[in-house]
């Protein structure tokens, strides 16, 4: 309870400050829109359906690229953080095409997907691909050698050790990358979608934008990062039911 | 088959023959053991007995197949050790559980990775972790453990594996006097009772004096043997007998003279 005090104390600081800036025209309403206008655009379009709709689609965007992204990139790098050979034949690959920004991509994402569903999720699934992977390769590297070994003389097969030793030990690793990649992901389908996609989050936002509507600006912008919020808070909440271990 | 049983020299569960391991480092190679030649029998406990740095845990990870030598070789029942196998078990000084199963399931695990049936493995796994009077912690993970639990739990956890030789690295090294000596107390028991050949690698005159049939003593770098004591102290041991302490300043003495 009191650390949930503690923690809305700057937020409310900040609205207050908003209203007051605002509200007195330090700052002019063209400029930054008050906090009294924000919450009528977001009644207005509690009007529609329209922001659920957005939301969702953005939503599934994102849970979408990030389960291909993983299904992916997480056997890939246990492989790769295991076999010396597959790191020498794909290390040079990831590292040239992992800082090409995702958002590069989307001239090819419209060009081969067209506007719509599968060009956000083809962007999505570049942006959490590489933090996943580099994550997990990571994790199987730096995975304690006795566990292996003890493996081994248990009388485990190496693919019963990639099962029951490398990818358990790896988890708190694969966590990581997944938290990343699911905050890369989010920004990936927000641009995506000011640029390649007739709805989403993103979207609202460009045609808020256009309409001049500078509160809805600020809506789509909020709800985006109270999603990214609770995705990463249920990630955790997950990481600490199956990784309970890592913490000591 | 038959013809080997006859030959006396056949006879060891394990035959170190001339192994010698040159390990490099920074691209200098330097030779961490020099041609070992060591016969265990069947249901032999021995010690290795060595300083720090001599080697003592290359041999042993020669003989569990983690390492391979760069001369010569080792037998298990007259065939060439290739690599690790159920029937070498091991356990380490580090802490070697693992973390993210619970206690039962770490002793079950080499049981799972044959393919015994859930219900079975547990009831085994249970068995041996009364043998260690831990029944009690089997759903605990394993950093609710003390050290020496850890090192209980990973015994029978090799147990469980069916071994037929124990190769054990300093497993006792990280633990204070006390639960040390209980420690080896116990695994004094079951290798009675399971009769399994155990090759224990220590640092501790008073440990291998207090286990072993036979203790080997490795010299420094090149890890070389300079001697064997063979104890013929009935156990159990008391270590306040003068025949005991007999023992140990022999050892004493021979390593002071040669160092």
């Amino acid at each position: 309870m009191r650390k949930t005090l503690t923690a809305i104390i700057i937020p409310v600081l900040i609205i207050i400050g908003w209203s007051l800036l605002t509200s007195f025209n330090i700052i002019p309403e063209y400029i930054l829109p008050s906090p009294s206008e924000v919450l009528n655009s977001f009644l207005g379009f509690l009007g529609t359906n329209e922001l659920l709709i957005d939301t969702l689609a953005t939503l599934s965007r994102v849970i979408t690229g990030l389960i291909i992204a993983a299904a992916i990139a997480i056997p890939l790098g246990i492989i790769i953080g295991w076999s010396k050979k597959a790191e020498g034949l794909s290390n040079l690959t990831i590292q040239v095409l992992r800082p090409i920004p995702p958002l590069a991509w989307i001239p090819f994402a419209m060009l081969w997907f067209g506007l719509g569903f599968e060009s956000a999720v083809f962007i999505i699934f570049i942006g959490t691909f590489f933090p996943v992977l580099i994550n997990t390769i990571d994790g199987v590297k730096r995975i304690n050698k006795v566990f292996v070994e003890s493996a081994y003389t248990l009388g485990a097969s190496q693919s019963q050790i990639l099962t029951n030793v490398v990818m358990p030990a790896s988890l708190p690793s694969i966590f990581t990358g997944l938290r990343v990649g699911i905050g890369i992901g989010l920004m990936c389908t927000v641009a995506a979608e000011m640029i390649a996609v007739k709805s989403g989050l993103g979207y609202l936002i460009m045609e808020s934008m256009n309409l001049i509507d500078t509160g809805g600006v600020i809506v789509g912008m909020l709800i985006i990062g109270i999603i990214g919020f609770l995705m990463d808070y249920s990630f955790r909440k997950a990481e600490k039911k199956y990784v309970l271990w890592s913490g000591n | 088959m038959e013809w080997k049983l006859n030959n006396g020299w056949n006879m060891s569960k394990i035959a170190i023959n001339n192994v010698s391991k040159i390990f490099e480092n920074k691209g200098i190679p330097f030779k961490s053991l020099d041609n070992i030649n060591l016969k265990i029998k069947e249901g032999e406990f021995l010690c290795i007995l060595g300083p720090s740095g001599c080697g003592k845990s290359t041999i042993l990870r020669i003989i569990a197949g983690l390492d391979s030598p760069s001369i010569g070789e080792v037998l298990m029942d007259n065939e060439i050790i290739t690599g690790p196998d159920h029937k070498r078990g091991m356990v380490f000084q580090e802490y070697s559980l693992f973390p993210w199963r619970s206690v039962i399931e770490n002793v079950a695990f080499p049981l799972e990775m044959k393919g015994v049936a859930e219900d079975e493995r547990y009831k085994i796994a249970e068995e041996y972790l009364k043998l260690v009077g831990l029944e009690k912690f089997k759903e605990s993970t394993p950093y609710e453990l003390s050290g020496g639990m850890k090192q209980r739990v990973a015994i029978v956890r090799s147990l469980a594996g069916d071994p037929e030789v124990l190769l054990m690295d300093e497993p006792f090294g990280a633990l204070d006097i006390q639960t040390r000596n209980q420690l080896q107390k116990d695994l004094l028991k079951i290798w009675e009772d399971k009769r399994k050949t155990i090759i224990f690698v220590t640092h501790s005159v008073d440990e291998a004096a207090f286990l072993g049939d036979r203790v080997v003593v490795i010299s420094k770098r090149p890890g070389k043997i300079v001697k064997t004591f063979d104890i013929s102290i009935k156990r159990n041991r008391n270590r306040l007998d003068s025949e005991f302490m007999k023992l140990k300043r022999e050892i004493y003495d021979f390593l002071e003279s040669g160092e």
